[in-house]
């Protein structure tokens, strides 16, 4: 039982220390939910809803605002993104 | 010897300044580079600091009273090649950098900008800045009992709401993010004896204040062109000042905002754009909890949510059109208000196209299923699930994304089996159940069956989502849903704006279609690339998921076999 649980609260750990993905894409939209105090995020194309926090919020609405893509990182599992900047690509 | 110290002194100081200009607010700056991304710039003795962020870059200095504000940055020049350059902008008709009128509120968005940006600098200036900054946060975050709102001719005196006792977890957030959870929301009696809700930020929050004249669907909201002050302090310079042009909105639109809003609630748009915008309507409720007793606030809040609950009622009640124009030379499809759609185009396959969607109607046409000369059998179908499922360079199990790569893959393989496939789109707030995962959409092959009693009926190929193939109405009911309205059949391009009127769409295309926009440049070619790519990353996420995994597991068996 101990051995389920620690390899429940590992898998839930190393799921973080995944890779993060870089993708360039255009923010479609942003709305907060409230449960989970993130912002989650709509790219164009994308499937996947993907969570941000405040401090992203401002370059991830530059991008929806101006139709333009942003360079992100982002853990592919789950989805959280880690940082966004400007992107040179439109 | 002395002189000749001095003079390389000399010249190594101004070397350090001479290539780096940098020009805040139209004045420019010889500075001095620490890195790449930290530069110092000298204004007479005091000194500039400017970062590079995920923006551009940003310039920190005292200002008269000594508290350090952030300026705008125009240009970087290094070494005669131009870093970072502010695009020209335009404010309400007002050319170059906007400054706003200078308030208590302005001042403490600009601090706590300045904590959070410069923490990670490993910079006694930037330390400095960082300390001051905290300073004036401390002395002036208290939130304040009674405020004085005045727009137009109108006075409005408020009283503060009670705070809710936090969580713990709430704590947690408070210090985390360095913010402040309280409740910010306000009853305020107008000189003319009216009941008025206001919401009244945190210092250092970003959002702005605004008041509901509450009177049901006639609800009258005002965020701009209004001061807030405090009563007794009406000679400081005010909370907030909020210019009477200043927009709203969260997005710019390439479309007429007013289409979206249904007709019944044309009187009073701005009130109804407010209760229903999906980003913000959360936002509020979130807001709302913190508030807490028996008293006007509350009260008020009670009333608030009953109009908000009629606005959406209105959203889910609302007769709407299917539209397609134009946007940036791409199609793009959106539901919009019936009466309002009325003369924007003409009829096109129960859509409504505007003038210079026309030119794309081949597009449009390559969009639809194709007609179906072979039908599988129950049994076939079920067998085909699970070929598909057996192929083992599709990550199934990558459930996040990438929904739209796998079911290209399929669609072709299934294709190249002799069997005509078709595309299913589900457009919406979706999320799979028992699981974190939420998607804005999801597509997967559809393949056409005669049933033994000679019925046509529609499967879906889904391996990431299903354990055999399912009725596209089984393939809908197996994702959960967060609107309040209902399921509804368009044709292909589905509504991107579906799930602002808190329903779900669902749409059948060719195989052809890769992802939504559709772009008519991409050739088949391309699309497969970009599948196949696509699946390759997530495989290896999944892969690096399993190894972290399988390495845990192995160090806890060496470990601690005892625990087993």
């Amino acid at each position: 039982m101990k051995m389920k649980i620690s390899l429940f609260v590992l898998t839930l750990f190393s799921s973080g220390l995944l890779h993060a993905m870089t993708k360039e894409w255009t923010v479609t939209k942003i709305y907060f939910d409230d449960v989970k105090k993130n912002y989650q995020i709509d790219f164009k194309n994308q499937a996947g809803v993907y969570k941000a926090e405040e401090k992203l919020l401002s370059c991830l609405r530059d991008s929806l605002n101006s139709k333009t893509n942003v360079k992100v990182d982002f853990q592919p599992m789950g989805l959280k993104i880690k940082s966004c900047e400007k992107s040179a690509s439109k | 010897m002395k002189i000749v110290l001095i003079l390389s002194a000399l010249l190594c100081v101004s070397s350090a300044y001479a290539d780096l200009a940098v020009d805040i607010e139209n004045k420019s700056y010889q500075c001095e580079k620490k890195n790449d991304s930290l530069f110092h710039c000298l204004n007479g003795d005091t000194k500039i600091l400017v970062t590079k962020n995920m923006m551009g870059f940003a310039a920190v200095q005292k200002n008269g009273d000594g508290l350090p504000e952030m300026k705008w940055i125009s240009k970087v020049v290094d070494n005669g090649k131009v870093l970072f350059e502010l695009p020209k902008m335009n404010f309400a008709g007002m050319e170059g950098i906007y400054k706003a009128p200078e308030s208590k509120a302005g001042k403490l968005v600009a601090a706590h900008a300045i904590v959070s940006n410069l923490k990670d600098l490993d910079d006694d200036l930037a330390r400095q800045f960082i300390s001051e900054s905290k300073k004036f946060i401390e002395k002036e975050n208290a939130p304040i009992a009674k405020v004085r709102i005045l727009a137009d001719d109108k006075k409005f005196d408020c009283v503060r709401g009670e705070d809710r006792k936090l969580t713990d977890e709430e704590k947690k957030y408070e210090s985390d993010y360095n913010t402040k959870l309280q409740c910010n929301f306000y009853a305020c009696k107008g000189n003319n004896g009216e009941k008025v809700l206001s919401y009244v930020p945190s210092y250092g929050d970003y959002s702005s204040p605004y008041f509901l004249n509450l009177k049901g669907t006639q609800t009258e909201l005002r965020f701009n062109g209004i001061k807030v002050v405090e009563p007794d302090h009406q000679k400081e310079a005010p909370l907030f000042d909020i210019p009477a042009w200043t927009g709203g909105g969260y997005s710019a639109s390439a479309l007429d905002e007013n289409l979206f809003v249904p007709t019944q609630f044309e009187k009073n748009k701005s009130a109804f754009t407010f209760f229903t915008n999906p980003m913000t309507a959360p936002m509020r409720d979130g807001a709302h909890s913190l508030c807490a007793g028996d008293n006007d606030v509350t009260k008020l809040i009670a009333e608030e949510k009953k109009i908000a609950d009629s606005f959406q009622q209105g959203l889910v009640n609302a007769e709407l059109s299917h539209y397609l124009t134009l946007v940036n030379g791409q199609v793009l499809s959106v539901f919009v208000d019936a009466k309002k759609a009325q003369g924007l185009g003409c009829r096109y396959d129960g859509m409504i196209l505007s003038k210079d969607v026309e030119k794309h109607i081949e597009f449009l046409q390559k969009s639809k299923p194709k007609p179906i000369d072979k039908y599988l059998s129950e049994e076939e179908v079920q067998d085909l699930f699970k070929q598909a499922k057996n192929m083992a360079d599709i990550p199934f199990g990558y459930k996040y994304d990438g929904c739209y790569a796998r079911a290209h893959v399929m669609a072709r393989r299934f294709e190249a089996m002799g069997i005509p496939v078709e595309k299913v789109w589900i457009k919406g707030s979706l999320f799979v159940p028992g699981t974190d995962v939420q998607w804005n959409y999801h597509v997967a092959p559809v393949i056409n069956v005669k049933s033994k009693e000679g019925k046509i009926v529609k499967y879906v190929i889904d391996p990431s989502l299903t354990e055999k193939a399912v009725t596209v109405d089984g393939w809908v009911e197996s994702m959960g849903k967060k609107v309040k309205g209902g399921v509804v059949q368009t044709p292909y391009p589905f509504p991107m704006n579906v799930a602002n009127f808190q329903r779900t769409a669902v749409s059948f295309s060719s195989s052809d279609v890769y992802v939504p926009d559709n772009d008519e440049k991409r050739s088949e070619a391309e699309n497969m690339a970009l599948a196949i790519q696509t699946m390759k990353e997530y495989t290896e996420a999944l892969n690096e998921k399993k190894q972290n995994e399988n390495e845990y597991e192995n160090e806890n068996q060496f470990v601690r076999p005892d625990a087993i």
